[in-house]
């Protein structure tokens, strides 16, 4: 229906339509500024909303039926006064045809017979009653009992009816006749049939005042009745709803207080009925809920203590060993080779066993929830140069050269710098190990909220769908490969929970034959919340073929400064090859 | 609830709400018919009342003069500025006549005379005031006025049409007998008289000018305002506080409705049926008559009458041979089987008689010669033929014709003896005298019984009769009625409200004349008579309200010592042999001397 409208607007009258548009649309954009806590009140309570819905249709029901009432109860009354008039105006219309009937031709008498009539007809005149008034061409006008000027409320209308077209008409009007104020007349006419054929017209004036009084009576009772029942349906709707209402919020807060941890909340139950069967249902899947938390917690716990007991038991013998090892180690000359390499290869497993264990040690602190962050200012850019400083010569022996790029200010992050250094560590090491004697590149950059850092190989790669699972614990790509690091398996593990424990994130990407890029981003401050990082996660030289590309990657944020070429303020290391 | 569902039933719900605020009786509303009204009547192809030329029409002065003496004649309020119209300008100012009209009589061909003149004319104008006529009741009052010469000129005007001038000081309208008898209708109303024993007459003139559907109303209106001041001491007074309410209207054309407010009246049926039979014969031409008294309706009967509609239309006539009393009757019909021959010894030397009939019986008055005196005998003669007479005290001189009064006939009747006017009782034989403003000569009793004609000294006087419980005890203000006769020698009633005269008309000769009971008409009836001198008089009255001929014998006159009837115009002397023969005294043959003397008719 609007559209309609407003489109028959457009066209007739655009200035004011468009006006009238912009007013229309200020005025509601207004209305629901002003209205937006009531609004707000409106969807989140159930209960205001049952009020309110029962509020309106009350009202709307009300509205209807006292409408009925009050107008069915105007209109009987406004019949009831015509009725009356009309039977009086009909005798009185009879009666006056009979006295002029006796005048053939106009003579004074005539005057004198419509004067005694109208006399005659009013009776004995009351302030507030009805008015006879006969209008005829003898008497220059008309002529009123009791005396008032009845002109006014004779419209012209009903004058052409009465007199013209010889009906009997009738009309309400509001007038002031006699100067006590506007009173309502109910104007009744008749034409008279007069013996000379003039023209004789009687109008029967009659005050509504005590029918309109009524009516009024009549609505103010209808009006303050329907309103008081509106009001108590609404009372009612409210006290009915918050029985429903009430048990649905204590639901809600005890779902809520036990979803926050607390399981050992429950709900009254009370009666028998639905919302009793819901109550006893809550606390039903509350307690088969906290068993089954308690028992999974326990069970965890248990295993957590049982790596943690295990690690540390064997450690203790390990220690020995490892004393036992290192003797046999340092003199391994003095045996036969076969037994020297024995020796060998008896420390690196050794050494092997126990970062494997160190790792499993770390791993259960993570998962016992016991792993703590020592954060510190700590500037980034001599973390990153320091790890691939140390990793250097494993590179060289790997033939992979290893680049650094740094920016050339300080990156001041609030970082556990142990942590980091491990994380990193990892990441170059991976790279270089998988770096297939192709250059490795680290990158390292900041903006105002986060840092991050990314290690670029070009080796073998990843499957499609191996990012995600290259975190996992002791996942390998291809086990085949040779170890020359020694990997446990566990360490890109714990350094998704090192990124983890600072708030910041540790991803991977990887193209077959491509190589990989592995990507650790943190926050500046510890305990911001990450919304983005300084570096792309898939590099810039990645594969032509698009297609291969994931789709739910994000776009490349715009390029950042630091990012680039290589600055050439940038110190830079790199490995001969 | 979507929200579209939701924002729909607030804004009905609104919407309602404001209409309940606005709902209740309406302040205003357009126009509405509720049906069609009165189709209009159609407009009624009455007669145009008889209106009288204007002044303009007349060619020549004496059709001005006739105009002139019409001019009064339509709307009362109108009549000075008719009358005004006739005058120069400078006639008119100062000239602030009254609302009475003068009523003159004159002959156009001998009492107006025309002189020409250098401008136009001057004339002599000889009238008699007759009487003043009040419009707002339609009476007929004495003259007051005494003018008898108008003198005055004819003018022509710019336009060569007549005007009058130098009307000199006549303060008053005039209105001409010839005129009041062309645009005025006679109209009796009824007023009880003696304590509801009898409806009196009350003559009143009605313009044509009035509406015919009008006249109802005016004349109810008049009786309401009770009887002219010349016959109020006689009737009884009508009741107060009764009113005409509206008109007195025809709803179906064929009755009367009149409807009246009288609170005081209310229950009392006797008064409501004394205005009752009022109404229904003042109104006399109608049909039917509904009295409505304060919206009730009343039956209207028909059981009270004036006396004179109960008078049979061929009355019993009587007339004394040689001494004797004797019906007469006219040749060729049967004797009257009821007819009374006196054979009572006190039927001899009877000069003049009355005869009444009381039920079955018969009251007679006699004179009879008592010695040279005359004295009253009173008696009656019963069905089974007993006959009672006594003789009254005195004698007299002269005693006149007896008549029994209408309406009281056998118990009490009223007698001239020398020159007074007495009462007699039959029951206890009394003569009382009744008192009169001079010597009566002759007298003739209404047909209602309460009013008299009396001729006194050489005037014809009538005066209403009063006296309580419906005792004739004396006799109101008489009225002189201003008659052309002189010597009158009796007088008679023939109609409610006509007399009849007889005496000298101004020709010298004897004759009658008719005329009005308020003097304003009056006609010659019959022929000359040459020089004879009546003697006595005696009339029939007839019971209809409209002019008529005399019946037959409704007159009769004894003069030189014959009796004479009059029928119509034709006068014949009652012969013997009109004399019922019969009864002990018909063996005495009729001599040449005898005639039948002192006719008169039985007395109802």
């Amino acid at each position: 229906m609007n559209r309609r409208l407003v489109a028959l607007l457009d066209r007739r009258l655009p200035g004011p339509a468009r006006y009238a548009r912009r007013l229309w649309r200020a005025g509601r954009r207004r209305v629901r500024f002003l209205t937006r806590s009531v609004r707000l009140a409106y969807r989140r309570s159930l209960h205001l909303r049952m009020v309110t819905i029962t509020l309106v249709v009350s009202s709307l029901l009300v509205g209807v039926f006292g409408f009925l009432v009050a107008k069915g109860s105007a209109d009987s009354l406004l019949d009831g006064a015509r009725g009356q008039v009309s039977n009086d105006l009909s005798d009185g219309a009879a009666y006056a045809a009979q006295q002029l009937n006796v005048h053939t031709r106009e003579s004074p008498s005539v005057k004198l017979t419509i004067n005694d009539t109208l006399r005659y007809l009013a009776g004995s005149p009351q302030p507030g009653g009805a008015i006879v008034a006969i209008n005829s061409d003898v008497t220059d006008g008309l002529v009123a009992s009791p005396d008032l000027d009845v002109a006014p409320a004779i419209t012209p209308e009903l004058s052409h009816q009465v007199a013209d077209q010889r009906k009997v008409a009738w009309q309400v009007v509001t007038r002031d006749l006699d100067g006590n104020g506007p009173v309502t007349y109910l104007v009744y006419g008749s034409g008279v049939p007069a013996g000379w054929g003039g023209q004789v017209e009687l109008y029967y004036l009659v005050p509504l005042t005590r029918e309109a009084t009524t009516a009024a009576q009549i609505r103010t009772i209808v009006l303050i009745t329907g309103a008081a029942l509106v009001v108590l349906l609404g009372l009612l709707a409210a006290l009915v709803t918050r029985m429903v209402v009430t048990p649905v919020r204590v639901a809600a807060r005890t779902a809520q207080r036990l979803s926050a941890g607390l399981l050992d909340q429950r709900m009254v139950v009370s009666g028998e009925d639905d919302l009793a069967l819901l109550a006893a249902s809550f606390n039903q899947m509350a307690a088969n809920l906290q068993r089954q938390i308690v028992r999974l917690e326990e069970m965890s716990r248990l295993q957590r203590r049982f790596t943690s007991d295990v690690s540390h038991e064997l450690r203790t013998p390990l220690t020995t060993i490892r004393m036992a090892a290192d003797l046999i180690h340092t003199e391994r000359d003095q045996y036969d080779p076969v037994v020297a390499r024995s020796a060998e290869l008896l420390q690196a497993e050794l050494d092997r066993f126990e970062n494997l264990l160190t790792d499993l040690l770390e791993i259960s602190r993570f998962d016992a929830g016991f792993a703590v962050l020592d954060a510190e200012p700590t500037d980034l850019v001599p973390v990153v140069r320091r790890v691939t400083e140390r990793l250097v010569p494993l590179a060289e022996r790997a033939g992979v050269r290893l680049t650094v790029h740094v920016p050339a200010a300080p990156v001041i992050a609030e970082i556990d710098p142990r942590r980091v250094e491990r994380v990193l560590r990892n990441l170059v090491g991976n790279a270089v190990e998988h770096g297939e004697r192709k250059p490795v590149v680290v990158t390292l950059a900041a903006d105002e909220s986060s840092a991050a850092v990314t290690v670029r190989d070009h080796g073998v790669g990843l499957q499609p769908g191996e990012e995600k699972l290259v975190f996992n614990r002791f996942w390998r790509a291809d086990p085949s490969r040779a170890r020359q690091t020694g990997g446990t398996g566990l360490g890109l593990s714990i350094s998704v929970e090192d990124a983890r424990l600072h708030g910041g994130w540790l991803e991977a990407w990887g193209a077959p034959g491509e190589g990989a890029q592995f990507r650790l981003t943190l926050p500046l401050r510890a305990g911001d919340r990450l919304v983005s990082s300084p570096l792309r996660l898939v590099p810039r030289d990645a594969g032509e073929d698009l297609s291969r590309l994931p789709r739910e990657l994000p776009p490349a944020p715009p390029p950042r400064p630091a990012e680039t070429a290589p600055d050439p303020g940038a110190e830079r290391t790199e490995a001969a090859p | 609830m979507t929200r579209r569902t939701v924002r729909a039933t607030v804004a009905v719900a609104a919407a309602l709400l404001v209409l309940l605020a606005g709902c209740g009786v309406p302040r205003e509303t357009d126009v509405k018919v509720a049906g069609p009204g009165l189709s209009p009547a159609p407009p009624a192809g009455a007669d145009p009342p008889g209106v009288p030329a204007q002044r303009k029409d007349a060619r020549t002065p004496t059709q001005l003069v006739e105009f002139f003496l019409s001019a009064v004649v339509g709307d009362p309020g109108g009549a000075e500025q008719r009358t005004r119209d006739y005058f120069t300008v400078g006639q008119q100012e100062n000239w602030k006549p009254g609302n009475k009209v003068n009523v003159v009589r004159y002959e156009p061909d001998d009492d107006l005379i025309v002189t020409p003149e250098k401008l136009g004319y001057s004339v002599d104008l000889n009238v008699r005031q007759v009487g003043v006529l009040d419009p707002d009741t339609g009476v007929i009052e004495p003259a007051t006025e005494t003018t008898t010469v108008y003198h005055f000129r004819i003018l022509y005007g710019s336009d060569s049409s007549l005007f009058l001038a130098d009307w000199k000081t006549q303060q008053h309208l005039l209105l001409s007998t010839i005129a009041l008898s062309r645009y005025y209708l006679k109209r009796n109303l009824y007023f009880w008289a003696g304590g509801g024993a009898s409806l009196v007459p009350d003559l009143r003139y009605l313009p044509t000018s009035v509406d015919v559907k009008e006249q109802p109303t005016r004349l109810v209106k008049w009786l309401l305002e009770g009887p002219s001041s010349w016959l109020r001491p006689g009737v009884d007074e009508m009741p107060d506080n009764v009113v005409l309410q509206g008109n007195v209207t025809s709803p179906d054309g064929s009755r009367l409705e009149v409807n009246l407010s009288a609170p005081d009246i209310g229950k009392d049926a006797t008064q409501v049926d004394r205005l009752a039979a009022q109404l229904r014969w003042s109104l006399g031409q109608y049909t039917a008559v509904v009295l409505k008294i304060d919206g009730q309706e009343k039956k209207v009967g028909t059981a009270y009458q004036p006396l004179v509609t109960e008078l049979p239309t061929t009355p019993d006539r009587f007339a004394i041979l040689n001494g004797v009393v004797r019906p007469l009757v006219p040749p060729g019909a049967e004797p009257p089987p009821s007819s009374p021959v006196l054979d009572a010894e006190a039927n001899t030397k009877v000069l003049r008689a009355a005869v009444a009939r009381m039920g079955e019986d018969y009251a007679i008055a006699l004179v009879r010669r008592s010695g040279n005196r005359q004295r009253l005998w009173i008696g009656w003669r019963k069905l089974d033929g007993t006959v009672e007479f006594r003789a009254l005290a005195n004698s007299y001189q002269s005693i006149g014709r007896p008549q029994w009064l209408p309406g009281r006939a056998g118990e009490a009747g009223v007698v001239i003896a020398d020159g007074a006017l007495y009462r007699f009782d039959r029951a206890t034989g009394d003569l009382v005298e009744i008192e009169t403003p001079g010597r009566v000569t002759a007298m003739a009793v209404a047909p209602d019984g309460h009013r008299i004609a009396l001729v006194i000294g050489d005037r014809l006087m009538v005066a209403p009769t009063t006296g309580d419980q419906n005792e004739l005890r004396g006799i109101g203000q008489p009225l002189a009625l201003p008659t052309k006769l002189t010597h009158l020698a009796g007088a008679g009633w023939s109609q409610q409200n006509l007399l009849v005269a007889a005496g000298q008309l101004p020709s010298g000769q004897t004759g009658f004349t008719e005329i009005t009971v308020d003097g304003a008409e009056e006609e010659q009836r019959g022929r000359e008579l040459g020089n004879t001198k009546i003697t006595q008089l005696v009339a029939f009255p007839d019971n209809s309200d409209t002019d008529a001929s005399w019946k037959y014998g409704a007159l009769m006159y004894e003069s030189d010592r014959s009796a004479f009837q009059v029928t119509g115009t034709v006068f014949e002397p009652i012969s013997v042999s009109d004399v019922q023969p019969g009864g002990k005294l018909s063996s005495a043959p009729p001599t040449a001397e005898q005639t039948p003397t002192a006719p008169f008719f039985l007395d109802e």
